[in-house]
């Protein structure tokens, strides 16, 4: 069968098959020695934000956030390799002290998002554990083959062999 | 599609993930490939086209034996993205720890660390 490849190529339109509703959850808590009202604080008060947004080595250098229903959230973040990264959203959910959510695009240098295909929530949930916090953050809706990521053992055991292989590799 | 989006899609069908992890360990021809696979042959070539589109493998073009071979790149891509993001929230978190943890703690001086108040034990005496 010399041509059948050349044919289910053509009509392979696989992409189409993709559950596109079902996304990616990226999940991580943390129990905070902190009261919840200030916790709330931390991602509602831009002053505070600017404190800690971003990871080892960056610096929040602007934020904007206006914590109601359709309200901004907007932060620059500077690098360690001096790259200025844009990142911004439109809060969807504000639950004084309990709960937050907040869309999540990463703009490009025109400040357009950088993956317009790609629409991500951030929703944050705050639950008092006595005086301390236990946070909850999860970041949906990224492409729903990395959903597996979490939650299919196949697809954990395939992408740590994906993984192993491209550790060698590297 | 943007070339994410496109290993994002060829990754989210089980198949297409196991034939990419079972040419992790080495590239084989497509008959052997499709040997666990309760799928015929043409079912199976369908799956190998999509991933080849995406630059994922490549096949060999000889009729007798199409060896199949993975092609790191675009994976590489997804995963390092991936990552990205799961760094950025664990260490944003790990920092705003810390900054709770300065800030309860004298850094500002209206933050006295709130004690409260002794919980009254009952003792079994």
């Amino acid at each position: 069968m010399p041509s059948q490849s050349a044919s289910a190529r053509k009509t392979a339109e696989m992409q189409a098959d993709v559950p596109a509703e079902t996304g990616f959850v990226l999940s991580v808590s943390k129990r905070l020695k902190a009261p919840r009202a200030l916790v709330f604080k931390m991602f509602t008060d831009g002053a505070h934000l600017v404190r800690w947004f971003g990871p080892i080595g960056h610096t929040c250098v602007e934020c904007v956030v206006e914590p109601s229903i359709g309200g901004r959230f907007y932060a620059a973040l500077t690098g360690p390799d001096g790259v200025l990264r844009r990142v911004a959203g439109i809060f969807t959910e504000v639950t004084p002290d309990q709960r937050l959510a907040f869309t999540w695009a990463w703009l490009d240098e025109a400040g357009q998002p950088r993956e317009p295909d790609l629409k991500t929530i951030v929703t944050i949930t705050l639950e008092a554990q006595g005086d301390e916090t236990e946070l909850n953050l999860r970041h949906d809706g990224f492409p729903s083959a990395a959903r597996a990521g979490m939650h299919d053992k196949g697809w954990e055991s395939s992408f740590e062999c994906l993984a192993q292989y491209l550790a060698e590799r590297a | 599609m943007d070339p994410l989006s496109q290993t994002f899609a060829c990754l989210a069908d089980p198949t297409r993930r196991a034939i990419l992890a079972r040419l992790a360990k080495g590239s084989i021809s497509v008959g052997e490939l499709a040997e666990p696979f309760a799928m015929s042959l043409p079912a199976i070539s369908k799956h190998l086209s999509v991933l080849e589109r995406a630059g994922l493998i490549e096949r060999e073009r000889e009729a007798q034996w199409r060896r199949c071979v993975l092609k790191p790149a675009p994976l590489k891509g997804a995963h390092d993205w991936l990552g990205d993001y799961a760094r950025f929230w664990e260490q944003s978190l790990g920092r705003m720890e810390k900054y709770l943890e300065e800030l309860q703690t004298g850094g500002a001086s209206d933050a006295k660390p709130k004690r409260k108040r002794k919980k009254d034990r009952r003792d079994a005496s």
